[in-house]
């Protein structure tokens, strides 16, 4: 471990002294650490969100499951990952910078687990079944990659405008992704990229650096899509490939992935304003596929109408809203990467998912944070969400400690 | 306080400021774009995906109405009905490669039956199913319990005849099997359960031809005017008593809205629209007259084919009307194997399902000869006083075929008109037939219509043959069709004619007015002229059904038949002919005397006439008796019999017997033996 951390004698000797001035916060829960503050909005918007979960999935019966099965998973989900991240809210979060090859060693460990281990679904290698739970490594891995990269960034912060840097954090993270392309889990690869652009952004990477991802993205669509079919290598499955493509034309196909985005515009279109009640055949019927997953806000909004799909986005632009603020309260920029990784990690799944729902963007299976039943993905956006609590609680306990820019709240 | 760590900077750079404002900006345009797109699905649009959502869930299926019975005169049971599960598939999901292979395959063997049997060649081999429909063939095995190749049979030979009718695999489906299909619709693309009310016989083959079958609607009936209103995929009847009275039969069929879930398994359903059970049709058949008659007709036939008909001479009721060979009309309400419709349908069969007492036209022989009689007394060539000298053999004319002989060559010395009838004596209408010739004017040819020879009865079961009255236009029209077809289609002969050309002869006309040459009728025709002699003059509309009434038994509707046509007979003449009728059943020298021995003429006066017709195509007697009982002081059943036999010999020798059954059966109740006599004519 310590082989991996070459980290510059003065951040051994702020943490040190840090450690004493802190009064125990690095020795557990202290009384100081319970005295942080705490974004009680943030908070707001995330209960709301999983109260939107759990009353949609209340209403969700699935065949060969009891009734009121995943509604009973997810609520004990909710509750493991509250209390992870009340805990995490009240940690310092810069200390994870000190452990940050040790976290990308998790990471790829966990993937590499999941490749070899993994139990098949569909003809995909995404989770490992663990007793009770099945972990899928790629959901968690969107923190991790968040505070690998913000780490990474932080240690270079003085020469972000060196093309050396961003070249290096794009291969920080492309390492992660390529692996969870091979599992293949698109979705999750594509949550990585957003992460990594947002991050950069954040950090401070000149626009032109951008500028030449954004070229260099294109050609690798093209590639991708044009190049390499025609020399015979594929790298999009068909299955991926009609799947993003669905969207553009989903009555073209009813039959496959056009039928998925047909009936969820089906589902969420019947809902009208104020939703179909008990009356939602799309949802109830199954017409809907994968509708406590993948198209839980289709059900939402065929049940609650546009009242309730409304409420659903209104809290996710209040948690979105919370979370920038967060990164400009933040004490240090390790604290406003972060920050700003979660938040494109949120905005991109919610952006993503919900447009798929609305028949806008093609089906790349990301499911909606907080709102998706699954314990991978509701413990890794608690795990963000404790993080942003304690980029918050961090920033202002800095900002207060030290009667600095007084008003500023 | 110390500054803690290295990472340490001011609260928010100006550059970051710009970023995180841009990051806000992004993520409100992002929002406002899902925002807009919500509002336009679930406010702008959100009823027409409602209405679709609906759409999604229900399914409308038509409820077969239960189709109505078919009766005899006392109420008891013709044709019922029977619920039964079937497996279905539907021909829609059967893919465009293997109706190709059905089209070439039905049209490889309608081309070999063309051919003669000895260039046929080898059989056509039934085509194997394409891989994918093989699979799903094999997977229907178990639950249809028919072979891949049974299936293929049955969907190729469909798909050939009715390319877009269900295909009825199996019937009588246990529940057991129909839920499985049902759960694993998946599994069995194009197969469907339907519960079907399928035609049921109990008396089976009692009056087989009769009925006609049902069958789904083709695409050609749909929106026709006979079937307006008809959806398809709606049974309705295909032919006989069934076709003419569909609409009273069929009822209406309910809809039903069945619910379903994604995977198309019905999960609850209600009635749309209550179906309406068709009526019954009561018909004027005597079911026990119908057995009696039929068991006669195979036993006096002894298995050659032949018809005979009973009917009431004054309203046209059909009491019994039946045709040989026979068949179990429950065989054909199901679906059959291609080997058995061969043996239903095929050349070899014998056309069971042909109704030869309506569809089948014979030479008539000597039945046709109180026609010559009526014709020659009403154009004054005859009285009934007149007597001729009969000694078996006359020289018509010089020439090939001038010379005329009766049967055996037998004389029967001094003969007037009812002695003509009574013993059939060729001779009298040989002179008959020569001088109506020889007068000129179609007078033979007209009365032979008047009494309905050539001429359609318009009886309910539909499918009737017209006959053929010779005549010089006849001839002449049969010459010129045949050379226009030789020429046309380059052959030898067409069969339509000799091709000799030959115009319509004094020898014709001769050859008619004994019921012989060209002349056929189909039995019921023979029997109306009967009616007309037995009432006459008067010619009922012969009809089957009597009328439309509820399931209990009430009545809907007296069905009209047409009203009967009348024809004004030489009064004088009239009655010699129908005492010649009467002395020819019941006193000695009578042509059928023998067959009715014993039988109570006083109270059921028998007046019948043999017939023995030669039928040149197969050189065999078709033996003929037509026979009617009339309405006396005593007797206030008239009845009307008519029967045939191919190849049947002297008319007394089998056709009669059979007759004097229908007769014994009608007025006593009881059958009686079958007198087997034999007699000339």
């Amino acid at each position: 471990m310590s082989s991996l951390l070459s980290s510059p004698p003065s951040q051994e000797a702020g943490r040190r002294t840090r450690g004493g001035g802190g009064g125990g916060a690095g020795a557990g829960l202290g009384r100081s650490a319970l005295g942080l503050p705490f974004d009680w909005i943030m908070a707001l918007a995330v209960v709301g969100i999983c109260a939107c979960s759990l009353v949609t999935l209340k209403t969700v019966k699935v065949p060969g499951y009891a009734e009121g099965f995943y509604f009973q998973r997810q609520a004990v989900y909710f509750a493991i990952g509250a209390v992870l991240a009340l805990v995490i809210s009240r940690l310092d979060y810069s200390r994870l910078r000190e452990v940050k090859w040790g976290i990308f060693g998790v990471l790829i460990v966990s993937l590499l687990a999941i490749l070899v281990f993994g139990a098949d679904t569909r003809g995909a290698r995404l989770a490992i079944q663990l007793p009770g739970f099945s972990f899928q490594a790629s959901e968690l891995g969107k923190v991790l990659v968040t505070l690998v990269l913000s780490a990474f960034l932080v240690d270079r912060s003085r020469r972000l405008g060196d093309r050396d840097t961003t070249a290096r954090t794009m291969l920080l993270v492309l390492f992660p992704a390529a692996l969870v392309m091979l599992q293949p889990d698109l979705g999750s690869a594509l949550v990585y990229i957003a992460i990594v652009v947002v991050v950069l952004f954040v950090a401070g990477v000149p626009g032109r650096h951008f500028v030449a991802l954004g070229a260099l993205f294109l050609t690798a669509i093209m590639i991708t899509l044009v190049a390499a079919p025609a020399a015979g290598v594929e790298v999009l499955k068909p299955y991926q490939k009609d799947r993003l493509t669905a969207f553009l034309d989903p009555s073209g196909d009813p039959g496959d992935a056009g039928y998925q985005q047909n009936q969820s515009r089906i589902a969420i279109g019947s809902g009208e304003k104020t939703g179909r009640g008990a009356a939602a055949t799309q949802t109830r019927d199954r017409f809907l596929p994968e509708n406590h997953t993948d198209f839980i806000p289709a059900a939402l909004a065929e049940r609650y109408g546009f009242v309730g799909a409304a409420t659903m986005l209104s809290f996710y632009a209040l948690l979105l809203w919370r979370t920038l603020r967060a990164l400009t309260l933040s004490k240090n920029l390790f604290g406003a990467i972060v920050a700003g990784g979660i938040f494109a990690m949120l905005l991109f799944q919610v952006f993503v998912n919900v447009g798929m729902n609305l028949g806008i963007m093609p089906i790349t299976g990301i499911p909606l944070p907080l709102m998706s039943y699954g314990g991978s993905s509701v413990i890794t956006t608690f795990l963000a969400i404790g993080l942003l609590l304690s980029v918050h609680a961090q920033g202002r306990a800095a900002t207060a400690g030290k009667g600095r820019v007084l008003g500023y709240t | 306080m110390i500054e803690p760590t290295a990472d340490r900077r001011a609260p928010i750079s100006p550059q970051l400021a710009v970023r995180v404002a841009g990051l806000g900006m992004v993520a409100f345009v992002l929002f406002g774009i899902i925002f807009f797109r919500l509002w336009f699905l679930q406010v702008l649009s959100g009823d027409q995906f409602l209405a679709e959502a609906t759409q999604n869930r229900v399914r409308t299926q038509p409820q077969q109405a239960p189709r109505g019975f078919i009766v005899d005169r006392d109420g008891e049971p013709l044709v019922e009905n029977r619920k039964a599960i079937v497996l279905q598939l539907d021909p829609r999901e059967i893919p465009e490669e293997e109706r190709e292979l059905a089209a070439e395959y039905g049209d490889a063997r309608a081309r070999r039956a063309a051919k003669k049997p000895q260039f046929r060649g080898p059989r056509i081999p039934l085509p194997a199913p394409p891989p994918a429909l093989r699979t799903r063939f094999e997977r229907m095995q178990k639950v249809t319990g028919l072979t891949v190749r049974e299936i293929q049979e049955l969907v190729v030979t469909q798909l050939y005849q009715e390319p877009f009718v269900p295909i009825i695999l199996t019937e009588d489906v246990k529940p057991a099997v129909r839920n499985f299909v049902v759960e694993h619709r998946k599994d069995f693309p194009g197969l469907e359960v339907r519960k079907l009310y399928l035609r049921e016989y109990p008396n089976k083959s009692v009056g087989a031809q009769l009925f006609g079958g049902v069958g789904e609607i083709t695409a050609k009936q749909v929106g026709t005017k006979r079937y307006r209103g008809i959806r398809q995929g709606s049974i309705v009847g295909q032919g006989g008593l069934e076709r003419t009275y569909d609409r009273y039969l069929r009822g209406q069929d309910g809809l039903e809205r069945i619910f379903v879930d994604a995977a198309g398994r019905p999960i609850g359903s209600t009635v749309s629209r209550r179906g309406r059970a068709g009526n019954q049709l009561r018909t004027t058949i005597d079911v026990e007259l119908q057995k009696v008659a039929q068991t006669a007709l195979a036993r006096a036939g002894r298995g050659k084919p032949g018809a005979f008909v009973a009917l009431n001479p004054e309203n046209g009721e059909v009491y019994a009307m039946g045709s040989a060979p026979t068949f179990d009309p429950n065989e054909t309400a199901r679906p059959l194997t291609p080997k058995r419709s061969r043996e239903l349908y095929g050349p070899q069969s014998g056309a069971p399902l042909v109704n030869r007492a309506t569809s089948s036209q014979y030479p008539t022989g000597s039945t046709f000869k109180p026609v010559t009689a009526l014709a020659a007394l009403a154009e004054g060539l005859t009285d009934p006083a007149r007597t001729i000298q009969d000694n078996g053999v006359i020289e018509l004319s010089e020439g090939p075929g001038g010379r005329r002989q009766n049967a055996k060559a037998q004389a029967y010395g001094p003969v007037n008109l009812t002695r003509s009838i009574k013993v059939s004596s060729d001779i009298y209408y040989y002179l008959l037939g020569q001088s109506l010739y020889r007068k000129g004017g179609r007078a033979l040819q007209t009365w032979a219509k008047r009494l309905g020879f050539g001429r359609l009865t318009g009886i309910d079961t539909g499918a009737e043959a017209l006959g053929t009255i010779p005549s010089r236009a006849q001839r002449d029209a049969q010459n010129k069709a045949e050379a226009d077809c030789r020429k046309k289609e380059r052959k030898r002969s067409c069969g339509i004619a000799d091709g000799t050309d030959r115009p319509f002869s004094e020898g014709d006309n001769v050859n008619l007015s004994i019921g012989q040459g060209d002349l056929t009728a189909t039995p019921l025709q023979v029997a109306l002229s009967y009616a007309a002699i037995a009432t006459g003059g008067r010619i009922p509309t012969p009809h089957i059904g009597a009328r439309i009434e509820t399931e209990q038994g009430e009545l809907v509707q007296k069905l009209k038949p047409k009203p009967a046509r009348r024809v004004a007979l030489p009064e004088a003449g009239l009655a010699a002919i129908r005492e010649g009728l009467r002395q020819a059943a019941s006193e000695e020298d009578g042509t059928s005397v023998g067959v009715f021995a014993g039988w109570d003429h006083g109270r059921w006066p028998v007046h019948g006439k043999t017939g023995t017709a030669e039928v040149a195509a197969t050189g065999l007697d078709q033996s003929w008796y037509a026979a009617y009982v009339p309405r006396t002081a005593r007797n206030k059943k008239p009845l009307v019999v008519v029967a045939t036999v191919e190849g049947g010999g002297f008319g007394a020798e089998s056709a009669a017997p059979l007759v004097r059954q229908i007769f014994s059966q009608y007025y006593t109740g009881d059958p009686g033996p079958l007198q087997a006599v034999a007699n000339t004519e």
